[in-house]
């Protein structure tokens, strides 16, 4: 039940978001033979140059207003759809139909919460794309100096530390957990925000900052904790930091905590809102 | 033929009522398979419990027969068509000197009415 | 008729300060149509949403099937809501694929036949589809499904008498003959020739559940009539009658 359910979520998720998966990209690739261009015309010995370099600046000028835009546009559009898929999709008039399907409440949740991760996380990726297809593009020279990082990076991993490999796992496992975790941060306030009788809205606000806080409060406490109670040495005899690599700063330890915390506030979050949807769902 | 129901009497009693003088005026004849249940509750425009609590009623006169493989027929035999027709022309009468004796008349005066507007 | 099929046990539900229900109990058997009456705010939809699982009652014991309102119940209950509840962007064929899709008992042959003979087109979305349309399409969901209840929510408020007609005929040709159908409605001479049972409400408790030839019977009047005696309220200036 829980694979179908996803199915629907995705496709309706992504009916909206691969216009701008493909869009993006497009952007940039436009806008980077823009500048070049912009640039090509103004080093060229050609007559009336001002003037073309003028009409391509301007052209650029909107090609980078057009980019940001939509940079902008992918990041606010998935934040949106996090939020709309969640509260349009259970707590309104489309939550009949959902709430109604003989189907356990923890599915429903899961299925947001695994479409909207995967709709971040691509949306990321496409972002990142995006920006590399931008730089690489822009110029010959980026080219260059884009080619020579690469082969530095290759070169480089052959005499790495394997803990590198450890290190950039759970880095891209802190990105994942870090967005799960954030996406069910915000259900758990819809959800709080579900028990108020009127203004729900302003009540998932209310508890969106709320659960920030505490949060917040408890990190402080472990974090304080925590470095009182190590030796000021310690990183030295665990032997985690100031290694070679490129995540040297960030220890594995600290990047363990890091996954351990946001697994731990991302469980907590869906046990409040299962709990909620389960024994105190109103939909009026 | 058309279904009148009146929403202040028991439909089932209108519904057999009616399906009796759909039997009686041969518009179904002996013999003949009755429509499904659920086809003439739809066809009334009336619950599927209540029609069959109709077709029951004709059961139990004897107007209707259920048998295994033939579903509910009319039935075949005379003298219950008969006797249903006398039964029905009885009350007829019942209510026209009941009628008579509102408007003054006696018996025999009404029996004479009915005989000269025959004429 | 089979045996219990809905049991309300002192059920009290309240919105805020607002009461929905209170106490309300009642108990309905499977393979009868019941009507569920009452006047606008009386508690019908609450009743109707506490059974399917959509509110959670403050108090009081709701079974359906024997079981608490769950996966069980809903994959039995087939319900149509007082409003549309689609998502615009689907098609009519994207909403029989997910029922085809979660509901074991939901016909598509017959789901499709009743599209064709209302010549609904299944490629359309749900946003470019009238009000009427939209209504149909939830109807032919609902009663495409060979469930054990059906909960109608005003299925025939706002229509003109030619789609009611409609309506009427095609529960009664589609619906489940061994199932419950419990249609809420405050426009009772359009239903109450499709009714076994009527089931009264006001102030969120059942006040008269009867069969409704009895009260043809008894009292010698149409349940119309009855409902206007039972719920008939002094006209404000006019005083005791």
């Amino acid at each position: 039940m829980l694979k179908k359910l996803i199915k629907y979520d995705l496709k309706s998720m992504s009916r909206a978001f691969i216009p701008m998966w493909i869009l993006a990209p497009v952007v940039s690739l436009l806008l980077s033979f823009s500048i070049r261009g912009t640039i090509a015309w103004a080093n060229s010995s050609i007559p009336g140059r001002q003037m073309l370099t003028l009409g391509n600046g301007i052209l650029t000028a909107v090609m980078v207003i057009l980019f940001i835009g939509a940079g902008m546009g992918l990041l606010i559009m998935t934040v949106v759809f996090v939020i709309q898929r969640f509260w349009n999709g259970l707590l309104k008039e489309e939550g009949y139909l959902m709430f109604t399907l003989p189907v356990k409440t923890w599915e429903l949740i899961v299925s947001k919460a695994v479409t909207a991760t995967l709709i971040s996380s691509i949306s990321a990726v496409v972002g990142v794309f995006s920006a590399i297809i931008l730089a690489v593009c822009s110029t010959e020279e980026v080219v260059r100096t884009l080619a020579m990082a690469w082969k530095y990076f290759l070169s480089y991993l052959i005499h790495v530390d394997p803990i590198f490999w450890i290190d950039l796992v759970l880095f891209i496992l802190v990105l994942v957990a870090g967005t799960v975790k954030s996406i069910y941060h915000v259900y758990a306030a819809m959800s709080l925000g579900h028990l108020f009788q009127t203004h729900k809205v302003v009540g998932s606000c209310v508890s969106y900052i709320g659960i920030s806080m505490v949060v917040s409060i408890i990190t402080n406490i472990i974090g304080t904790v925590v470095s009182l109670a190590l030796p000021d040495d310690w990183t030295y005899y665990w032997g985690f930091t100031y290694r070679e690599g490129m995540f040297g700063m960030l220890s594995a330890a600290y990047l363990l905590y890091m996954l351990v915390f946001a697994l731990l506030e991302t469980m907590v979050y869906h046990v409040i809102t299962e709990r909620i949807l389960s024994t105190k769902l109103n939909l009026e | 033929m058309e279904w009148k129901l009146d929403d202040n009497r028991p439909i089932w009693i209108q519904l057999q009522e009616q399906l009796t003088r759909k039997i009686l005026s041969g518009w179904y004849r002996p013999g003949e398979r009755l429509p499904s249940v659920r086809d003439l509750a739809s066809e009334a425009g009336v619950n599927p419990n209540t029609m069959q609590r109709a077709l029951a009623g004709l059961d139990m006169e004897g107007l209707t027969v259920t048998n295994r493989t033939m579903g509910r027929t009319v039935t075949e035999d005379q003298m219950v068509l008969e006797g249903m027709r006398v039964t029905l022309a009885k009350e007829i009468i019942r209510q026209f000197y009941e009628s008579a004796a509102e408007l003054g008349y006696t018996k025999e005066q009404a029996l004479e009415l009915l005989k000269r507007r025959d004429g | 008729m089979g045996g219990i099929l809905i049991q309300c046990q002192d059920v009290w539900k309240n919105y805020g300060s607002q009461r929905a229900l209170q106490g309300l109990s009642l108990q309905l058997e499977s393979g009868k149509i019941v009507g569920l009456l009452g006047p606008n705010g009386s508690g019908k939809t609450t009743l109707i949403k506490i059974l399917n699982g959509l509110l959670t009652p403050d108090r009081g014991l709701v079974l359906v099937d024997g079981q608490e309102p769950g996966v069980y119940t809903k994959s039995i209950i087939s319900y149509l809501p007082d409003k549309p509840y689609f998502a615009g962007w689907m098609k009519v064929t994207d909403l029989f694929d997910l029922f085809e899709d979660f509901y074991e008992d939901f016909d598509r042959e017959k789901a499709d036949h009743m599209c064709r003979a209302l010549q609904i087109d299944e490629g359309q979305r749900m946003k470019a589809l009238s009000k009427g349309t939209k209504e149909k399409v939830q109807l032919i969901l609902v009663m495409s499904r060979r469930a054990k209840l059906y909960l109608l929510d005003e299925p025939i408020a706002g229509v003109d008498p030619a789609a009611r007609d409609y309506i009427l005929t095609t529960i009664l040709n589609n619906y489940n003959p061994e199932g419950t159908v419990l249609i809420s409605t405050h426009l009772i001479s359009d239903v109450e020739r499709v009714l076994d049972e009527v089931l009264f409400i006001q102030y969120g408790q059942v006040i008269r559940q009867a069969l409704v030839d009895d009260i043809r019977e008894r009292e010698g009047k149409s349940v119309d009539e009855l409902f206007r005696e039972v719920f008939r309220t002094v006209p404000f200036g006019g005083g005791e009658w």
